[in-house]
């Protein structure tokens, strides 16, 4: 599986317990994700987290079309 | 004639010092040399002859000179391009070739211990916590397969030692960079004006409500809570108010907060307040409670990979977002994530190679030339495990 789309998987997954994604970023021997809260009020937040929850894989593939990239990535849209 | 004399004299005969051939001389030179080029104020063509005549005259005799100084010279050679301080000791001549050659390997056991310490205690929570996420007793599953104190000390003392590691560091920086980016750098702006842009709302409304955001902490101190910590991390960070909590902290993390995160309870009132009990063996306590707003960013780093099961990381992501919820317009949390990632060198089987296949690929020549590189793989992952050296290394 294309690294671009386990990213992509993860980012959904995390963006359906409430967040909204910033940027992927490639460090030295790791790599790093951020999000933001998605403005929620407390019931839809608790509706959000009620639903069974995703799987979250951690992200094994290849780093070297993001480091061409400059080391920053979004996934697709 | 200087045997003789030697031998008149009563002395011990000493052979001559053994000859590496030209070409691999000129080459550990050159490599040796790179190496020492960050050493400081060192004569570096004289110090890179010296490094490859100590290695010639350091072969075992049972040894081939030329390939075990080839070995042990590249060696030493990458290590120095790593190690400013070792180029330094040698280049000065106040370290030998053989003392660090001894310091590299006593180095590399070390670093082996600590691997097997962590894949070690890793690969135990997942044989333990085998069970599917969701399942009723999977708390109680997860509390016992963490309970053995000895264990869980023994690894954060090796997770403390990564910890010290730039690599580690780096991605603290990162972290920090970004939520100062966040508050104070436009990027709340910007995720505001985006969004905006996405609903259709104005820009001036967009402006204004980004202009609101702003951190939680007194006198605009971002708060900060590093789930996982290893230490005060954060401490040295400019207008951060960093919390910093463990499973298991360590000894000498006097600020950090035992707590396991999944069982850190979350109050939908804002306006209560944490609550920290007395804790046996940690001075600061653990954290019991904590109001939901409690802190404007939670970091996660080397976290989601400690955790054995999908669903699992899922539910800390969950517990990270209740503790940064607010209904308040003016309050967006940020969740940070920094962990390892396994690339191609570490897969174990050509279907794994995702790189090579890509590259093969490239040119629309996977059949041969896959077939090719495929054999290659598995000559080379033979020949190591003859060697006794882990495919991966």
């Amino acid at each position: 599986m294309p690294f671009s789309l386990r990213l992509t998987i993860q980012v959904d997954a995390i963006e359906a317990l409430g967040f909204v994604f910033l940027r992927h970023q490639t460090l030295c021997r790791t790599h790093a994700l951020a999000f933001a809260t998605a403005p929620m009020s407390d019931e839809e937040l608790a509706e959000a987290l009620s639903a069974p929850l995703p799987e979250l894989a951690l992200i094994r593939g290849d780093t070297s079309t993001l480091m061409s990239e400059g080391g920053e990535s979004r996934p697709s849209p | 004639m200087l045997v003789l004399l030697r031998q008149t004299l009563g002395l011990a005969v000493q052979p001559p010092p053994p000859q590496l051939a030209a070409g691999l001389s000129a080459h550990l030179h050159a490599r040796l040399a790179v190496g020492l080029a960050g050493a400081s104020a060192a004569d570096v063509e004289t110090a890179a002859d010296s490094l490859v005549q100590q290695l010639a005259a350091l072969a075992p005799p049972s040894e081939n000179v030329n390939e075990w100084a080839r070995r042990e010279g590249l060696r030493v050679a990458r290590v120095l391009e790593q190690r400013p301080d070792m180029a330094d000791s040698l280049a000065q001549g106040s370290a030998t070739v053989e003392q660090a050659l001894r310091q590299i390997d006593e180095e590399r056991e070390a670093a082996s211990e600590l691997f097997e310490t962590i894949a070690g205690h890793h690969a135990r929570l997942r044989d333990e916590v085998s069970v599917d996420w969701g399942a009723d007793d999977v708390s109680a599953v997860w509390r016992a397969a963490t309970a053995e104190q000895a264990a869980l000390r023994t690894y954060a003392e090796a997770a403390a030692e990564i910890g010290t590691r730039e690599w580690a560091k780096a991605g603290i920086a990162w972290c920090a960079e970004q939520a100062t980016h966040f508050y104070r750098g436009g990027g709340a702006r910007r995720l505001a004006l985006r969004e905006a842009a996405a609903s259709g709302a104005d820009d001036a409304a967009a402006a204004a409500a980004a202009a609101e955001i702003r951190p939680g902490g007194e006198g605009g101190a971002i708060r900060l809570l590093d789930v996982g910590a290893c230490g005060s991390l954060f401490a040295p960070c400019e207008g951060i108010e960093a919390t910093a909590l463990d499973l298991c902290p360590q000894a000498g993390a006097a600020g950090t907060l035992q707590c396991d995160f999944l069982q850190l309870e979350v109050d939908a009132d804002p306006t209560s307040r944490r609550v920290v009990a007395p804790h046996p063996d940690v001075r600061a306590g653990a954290l019991v409670r904590v109001p939901a707003g409690d802190a404007d960013v939670v970091v996660m780093s080397l976290v989601l990979s400690y955790l054995p099961q999908p669903r699992q990381r899922a539910a800390m992501v969950a517990q990270a977002r209740r503790v940064l919820q607010s209904a308040s317009p003016a309050r967006r949390g940020l969740l940070l994530l920094v962990d390892t990632m396994a690339i191609d060198r570490k897969a174990r089987k050509w279907s794994e190679q995702a790189n090579l296949h890509r590259w093969v690929d490239q040119d629309g020549q996977s059949g041969r030339l896959g077939e090719a590189v495929a054999g290659l793989h598995e000559l080379i992952s033979s020949h190591l495990k003859a060697s006794g050296c882990p495919p991966h290394s």
